[in-house]
């Protein structure tokens, strides 16, 4: 505890009020052969590690001292060096060659040579996902960087995506990796426009992330967006417009074929399927449920500005019409990021990000007895028409009203149109922004005080009329105020964070030391207002609460929480050979009990640059050798809820007096503690067109957090260990570098592998459809348990399981362990070829070595009551002596989780291709212009069956349940064709 | 900007300011809107309406799929009175008598059970620390909730057997006293005879403090001293060694309590006479968003999907036609069943007939306890007697009396065949055929009729799973879960 008070004394200590004179240089970077603008270029005065990177359009603006040296560098070209006396307008152009050491990355608080970086960074510039049709910053991370999973466990527009950094080391916690979006710390990145974005940098290994601390456990993405250039005036505006549809469909069976396997269910369901009301009729769900999707994104922006004032500015639209009704995505945003020197010591910057989103969602990943629309499809009798008016004698001669679906025989089941017609809409306001002051105390101390909000208020609304569906009627309650059922969220979160940094650097010919000193107070807010009801209009299809006769559920939730944080980071260079970088961060968190509040991350971190060493000399293959080696911690506190050091009673639906206890206290809890060792080598050579990037790293998690379910209640507790370890490497080569002709390639892949080695209070855990992931000590996340098949009796048709336990009959305990969630290695390979003004841009993912339990197959091969089922089961054992895999049909064990429904789900995709063509000739007085066609997911290669193999898993919110797919909402294919124009 | 190292001074100050006044209370926050439950061994319950509240969370148990839906289902469903309906492959188990360690069911109820005592728990052991209750309603309040402790762990052990006996109240586990609560938090299970100590004790308890009953209908809605009295008198008689002096005892009480049998069989039913003469304690359903929202007619009784507990053949052709039309009723629906083919005219359960969440049911009704009386005498020789009692009901419903019987298993088996046609439905049949020892005996013997097109005849065909049923089969297995993280815990054999 003394420490933070050591670090608040320390702060106000280091108050020496000396000003030092700043001129501004801006200006533009471009290609010296064909005068294309030069994005990624690092500009930085010599002898500091301060500095910008040029944009998607070649410009820069850089605030310096006076006769400082202007350095510009960027990978493959020859750097320039510049003396400046004066603000100016500065445009260089590069020629390609013999390259720097100086590019620069952005690190935590700050920036960093990226020779002299000691960390494992990953680096996603914009050119690698700004010409697909994609709608988040998951997607764009996806196959571009080693060490990050990206599993979109859908292909719902505006559906979540898992983004994993080196693996899993959490069992109940997030496992998202915190995002600072212009220095705005946050858990989602949700709604940010990928338009804006410059450059993603994922920093990967403890080292570079304990200085986030508490929320450094799962990785840190840090994403920077465009700014304004003086005098460099860029009107830009792009879009793209596509269709989207369905990959590949599953086959279900045809009515006649239906009915021979009803024959052999029960003789009641054909008479079912044969009532006279259904003569006729055959409908084709798949053809009723999927659609074409439509995309279509517009954005205007504006760069440019004066010597002291800078501004970027932007307008994008985005919507994405998904291929199952009624799923949509649509965004509107708008960003303002201002950069205002004011006079030579101070510079204000500020950026607002306006975001509205509106997600309409379809249900997926459920059964069809749960509203799954996807497996509804699949399973909806055919012998049923949509509309109760098309039973023959239509809809009043069976009992229904005219407009209603026809009412399904089965229990709770209603078709997938019927289903897709709930109204479940979730609208989000957002807005990201940051305001700061930079104030240059003494000529080589900087004062950075930054106040960042992210606030969003989100709505929520179900509804299911109260007319058309059975679920909606009450199932034809006469009771008309208990039909229709509407349901309203109306959420608020508040992210607010104060931060200070003081930045120290001195320098003498051979030694540079940097010193960061921080502190932060961040607070978040949450409130939601919960309302739900039933007795709404009959006519009424979109939820108007107005209407809503009897409220059967109110709540307002209201909790908060806050970090008190001081941090440190101190860089040692000597003579650009060797960099050593410490960092510390003390953390206080409410949600802790007294005593328990403060933590402390400390990381330590190293690079050798061999090829600086004199013995090296100057060698002809080699450009740059750097080993790196480094050591942290760092914690998560994400699992941990507001009042956890509070025991709290439950909120009781039908009578908010009574007092339901929900969780036990538990004043001990603390965060999960992750202690990462990361090494790491980068190689240039052949004249820097070959670069390799290689790590190796072991993460051990402790105190990991588990929940206990004591008698249905949850107690928080922290036990257990879970390992991660992985080696990572990734590949930049310049295959052919001429005039006309270029082509480079990227590749990287990854393999990770993961243990839990001491487990908590129970045996075991298990999460998912069924149970079936589960979690245990000794053993892997990710493992599935369940039945192992033994045959198909050829007798009788019943399935046979083996009998593990050897209790000679079939019982829980011949559960064994049947297969694996983890990838052992994922992959990413990016080509860009390109001819004069033409390029061809190709991204390919993969992963390998991971099962996927398809759970859909329960529901579509277990033949146990009406529903349709896939072709599957037309090879079922249907007579004595039969030999197949499939069952019988009515075989009641023929439903339980096991090894039959566990398949390789390893998979390489041609993710993107981009063919585009830059005008050479400009006109209407355009700077440039560029067209493109864009396909996405255009061909997987893989052995899975079931729609798609890239699968998250059933409604479970944790990371430890994954690779089932129970009706997923399948990928899709897009084709877009796209325009890019400046002025 | 000319002053500014004053302004950069103010800048500092201020930066410094919001951080000294902030940071250390910043990090001391309160829930808001969230309810916080006391630390272990404080006093949990403080004011009246705390009292209350914990006393609604009691009575809210009757509003549990337990009660709703499981109690009927186990009872009628997994008994010769129903068929499973519906098409749900955890509740074919159930009805098939292949039940395994992780069917769902079985996790939930174990989990709802351990759930029920400790809601009374709760009131039970922190009542006392209440000022501001009067003595009289401080110990109405402690002997309802021992009435719903004892029936929760009458209930359990019907099930289970053994079951775990936990007396104490947990709101705080902490590393300091996980281990000295370890006991209580994994525990093991207590011998059957111990278990019906403790339910005995309770019913005890309730007898001396729970309300007496009065002419309001409303007092039948919750534990009274005769509902006391009359679920006494059944423990007594289902336990093992049961005693039957003690049944007979109570079940006098019960009788000569102020009851009285309905003359019309169906105004038991009609949901016109809720609270009636015959009541004893009955749950009384509210409405959809009020403490006890009875879902259950909606689980039985429908046209929309398919419905649970279809009527048995066995129960239709047993059923005299009185007891038949309140018990059964037949409807066009859009779905069949293999033992009911033909779905224009598809039989439900008729006992549950108001859908909007206010049906009542009955928890013990007189009929029950004048049967269980008769069983009392069989049991001890009073043959005639039994018969009586049994005539007394058939009388009811104009059934002509039955005739002396020889021996006293062929007593039971009249006084089984009345509870089977009185009381279908009501969730006893199982239970019923337990007590007695007649589960195998009746229940292998299940059939259903299929006509036979060549004949013309309804034959009797057996049912195709009667031969799963074993004596195992008559407990249920500790969920799975359970077992796996309780090494105290012991499965039963079979499973």
């Amino acid at each position: 505890m003394g420490l933070k008070y050591y670090f608040q004394i320390l702060f106000f200590f280091i108050v020496n009020v000396a000003s030092a004179q700043s001129i501004t240089v801006n200006g533009n970077v471009v290609d010296s052969k064909n005068k294309q603008p030069l994005p990624g270029v690092a500009i930085f005065a010599k002898n500091t590690q301060d500095g910008v990177v040029t944009d998607l359009d070649g410009n820069y603006s850089i605030a310096i001292n006076p006769n400082d040296t202007l350095v510009f560098s960027f990978l493959g070209f020859v750097s320039q060096e510049v003396v400046i006396t004066q603000s100016q307008t500065l445009n260089i152009s590069l020629s390609e060659g013999a390259s720097s050491l100086e590019e620069v990355v952005v690190v935590g608080y700050g920036t960093q040579k990226k020779a002299l970086v000691t960390n494992a960074i990953a680096s996603v510039g914009a050119a690698s996902f700004d010409d697909r049709p994609i709608t988040s910053v998951g997607q764009a991370l996806q196959g571009n960087a080693a060490g990050v999973t990206v599993v979109q466990s859908s292909g719902k527009p505006g559906g979540a995506l898992d983004i994993r950094i080196r693996g899993l080391n959490s069992i109940v916690s997030g496992v998202n990796p915190l995002f600072v979006i212009d220095g705005v710390q946050t858990y989602s990145a949700e709604g940010v426009n990928t338009d804006d974005i410059v450059d993603i940098q994922i920093l990967k290994d403890a080292t570079a992330t304990a200085i986030y601390g508490i929320n450094g456990s799962a990785g840190v993405v840090l994403i920077t967006t465009k700014r304004g250039k003086a005098d460099k005036h860029v009107l830009g505006f792009s879009s793209y417009i596509g269709t989207s549809e369905i990959v590949k469909n599953i086959e279900v069976l045809n009515l006649d074929q239906y009915k021979t396997l009803m024959g052999e269910l029960s003789s009641s369901y054909v008479e079912q399927a044969n009532a006279p009301k259904y003569a006729g009729i055959n409908t084709n769900w798949s053809d009723e449920v999927f659609r074409t999707g439509q995309d279509e994104n517009y954005e205007l922006s504006y760069s440019g500005g004066a010597k002291k004032l800078r501004v970027f500015t932007s307008l994008g639209y985005q919507n994405t019409k998904g291929i199952v009704r009624p799923s949509r995505f649509a965004r509107y945003s708008g960003r303002l990021n201002l950069d205002y020197d004011v006079n030579s010591w101070l510079k204000v910057y500020a950026n607002v990000n306006l975001i509205k989103t509106e997600l309409a969602n379809t249900s997926d990943n459920n059964s069809a007895n749960q509203g799954g629309v996807i497996l509804s499809a699949l399973t909806t009798q055919q012998y049923l028409p949509i509309y109760a008016d098309d039973l023959v004698g239509g809809a009043e001669a069976n009992g229904q009203l005219p407009g209603q679906f026809a009412s399904n025989p089965i229990a709770s089941l209603e078709n997938p149109v019927s289903f897709a017609s709930r109204q479940e809409d979730t609208h989000v306001n957002r807005i990201l922004g940051n305001l700061g002051f930079e104030v240059r105390l003494m000529k080589n101390l900087v004062w950075n005080q930054s106040t960042t909000i992210d606030r969003s208020s989100s709505e929520y609304e179900f509804f299911v009329d109260s007319y058309r569906s059975n679920y909606g009627r009450n199932n034809d309650n006469p009771d008309i105020a208990t039909r229709g059922i509407g349901r309203q969220y109306l959420t608020k979160n508040l992210n607010l964070n104060f931060e200070n940094t003081l930045e120290y650097l001195t320098r003498t010919n051979d030694h540079e030391l940097k010193v960061l000193l921080g502190s932060g107070i961040q607070h978040f807010g949450f409130n939601q207002d919960q309302l739900e009801g039933i007795g709404f209009g009959l006519d009424l299809r979109t939820l108007d609460l107005g209407q809503m006769m009897d409220t059967t559920h109110a709540r307002r939730i209201e909790r908060e929480k806050n970090t008190v944080s001081y941090f440190t980071r101190v860089t040692y260079n000597f003579m650009d050979k060797y960099v050593i970088n410490g960092v510390f961060r003390a953390s206080g968190s409410s949600q802790l009990a007294k005593g328990h509040k403060w933590g402390y991350f400390p990381g330590i971190s190293a690079a050798w640059l061999v090829s600086n060493e004199p013995f090296f000399g100057n060698n002809e293959l080699i450009s740059l050798l750097k080993l790196r080696a480094g050591w942290g911690r760092t914690g998560n506190i994400s699992g941990i809820p507001e009042y956890a050091s509070y025991g709290l009673a439950a909120f009781n639906f039908a009578n908010p007096d009574a007092l339901e206890q929900i969780n036990y206290t538990n004043e001990d809890l603390t965060w999960e503690t992750t202690t990462d060792i990361n090494i790491g080598a980068d190689l240039t050579m052949f004249d820097y067109r070959v670069k390799f990037t290689a790590d190796i790293f072991k993460r051990n998690t402790n105190d990991l957090l588990f929940r206990l379910k004591i008698e249905g209640k949850d107690y928080l507790y922290n036990a257990g260990e879970v390992e991660n370890k992985g080696i990572e490497f990734s590949l930049n080569t310049h295959n052919i570098r001429s005039q006309n002709l270029n082509w480079n390639t990227n590749f990287n892949i990854s393999f990770l592998k993961n243990k839990v080695i001491e487990f908590g209070k129970n045996r075991y855990e298990s999460y998912g459809y069924q149970g079936v992931n589960l979690i245990e000590g000794g053993q892997p996340l990710g493992n599935f348990f369940g039945y192992a098949v033994e045959q198909i009796n050829p007798s009788n048709g019943n399935i046979e399981y083996r009998d593990i336990d050897g209790g000679g009959f079939l019982n829980a305990a011949d559960r064994t362990i049947i297969g694996n969630a983890m990838p052992d290695f994922t992959f990413g390979f990016t080509n860009s070829l390109s001819y004069k003004g033409i390029s061809l841009d190709v991204l390919i993912t993969g992963s390998q070595g991971n099962d996927i339990f398809n759970a859909s197959r329960i529901d579509l091969e277990g033949m146990q009551d009406p529903k349709n089922q896939s072709v599957a089961v037309l090879q079922r054992w249907q007579k004595e002596g039969d030999i197949t895999n499939i069952p019988r049909a009515n075989d009641p064990n023929a439903v339980l989780a096991s090894d039959r429904f566990i398949e390789d789900g390893s998979y390489a995709r041609l993710k993107s291709v981009t063919l585009s063509y830059n005008f050479q000739k400009m006109f209407w007085g355009l700077s440039s212009m560029k067209i493109y066609a864009t396909g996405q997911n255009l061909a997987t290669l893989t052995n899975y069956s079931g729609f798609d193999p890239e699968v998250g898993s059933n409604n479970e919110s944790t990371g430890v349940a994954r690779g089932i797919d129970y009706g997923t909402y399948p990928q899709v294919r897009t084709f877009i064709f796209g325009l890019k124009i400046q002025f | 900007m000319k002053n500014a190292p004053f302004f950069k001074t103010i800048l500092i100050l201020f930066t410094g300011g919001v951080f000294l006044a902030s940071c250390e209370k910043l990090l001391d926050t309160e829930p808001i809107t969230d309810r916080v439950v006391p630390p272990q061994d404080e006093q949990i319950l403080k004011t009246v309406e705390d009292a209350q509240g914990a006393m609604k969370s009691i009575y809210a148990i009757f509003g549990n799929e337990f009660w709703q839906f499981d109690y009927f289902y186990l009872g009628d469903g997994g008994s010769d009175v129903a068929y499973a309906g519906a098409d749900v492959p955890e509740f074919f188990q159930i009805d098939e008598y292949r039940i395994n360690a992780t069917n769902y069911v079985v996790a939930r109820d174990w989990r709802h059970f351990s759930d029920f005592v400790k809601r009374c728990n709760l009131l039970i052991n922190y009542i006392d620390g209440v000022p501001d209750l009067t003595k009289v309603e401080r110990d109405e309040m402690i002997g309802q909730a021992a009435l719903f402790r004892a029936l929760s762990r009458f209930m359990a052990t019907q099930i289970w057997g053994d079951f775990p006996i936990i007396n104490t109240t947990i709101t705080s586990v902490n590393s300091n006293n996980f281990d000295s609560l370890y006991t209580d938090l994994y525990p093991s299970r207590k011998p059957i005879s111990d278990v019906y100590n403790a339910i005995i004790a309770d019913c005890e308890t309730a007898i001396a403090k729970a309300p007496d009953l009065t002419s309001a209908p409303e007092s039948k809605y919750k534990p009274s001293k005769s509902a006391a009295r009359a679920l006494l008198a059944k423990v007594y008689a289902t336990k093992p060694n049961p005693d039957w002096a003690k049944v007979i005892q109570h079940c006098d009480e019960v009788i000569n309590g102020g009851f009285s049998l309905l003359s019309n069989y169906d105004h038991l039913f009609d949901n016109l006479h809720e609270g009636n003469a015959e009541s004893i304690w009955e749950v009384n359903g509210e409405g959809q968003s009020s403490l006890i929202n009875s879902w259950c007619t909606n689980v039985f009784l429908g046209t929309n999907w398919k419905k649970f507990n279809t009527p048995s053949h066995t129960l239709n052709n047993a059923l005299d036609s009185k007891r038949k039309t309140s018990t059964i009723k037949r409807f066009p629906t859009t779905f069949a069943d293999p033992y009911w083919t033909s779905f224009t005219q598809f039989p439900h359960p008729w006992k549950m007939r108001a859908t909007d969440g206010t049906q009542n049911f009955y928890i013990l009704r007189l009929a029950d306890i004048i049967l269980l009386k008769a069983e009392a005498l069989a049991r001890t020789g009073d043959l005639a007697g039994a018969m009586a009692l049994v005539n007394q009901v058939r009388s009811r419903v104009s059934l002509p009396a039955v005739g002396a019987v020889a021996s006293e298993d062929e007593a039971i088996h009249v006084i089984l065949q009345e509870r089977f046609m009185e009381l279908a439905f009501e969730g006893h049949r199982w239970y019923d055929l337990k007590r007695t020892g007649k589960s195998i005996e009746i229940l292998s013997q299940q059939t259903y009729s299929v006509y036979d097109p060549n004949t013309q005849l309804f034959l009797e065909v057996p049912m195709s799973y009667i031969g799963n049923l074993t004596p195992n089969d008559l407990v249920w297995p500790i969920p799975q879960d359970v077992l796996d993280n309780n090494p105290n815990l012991v499965q039963n054999p079979g499973y």
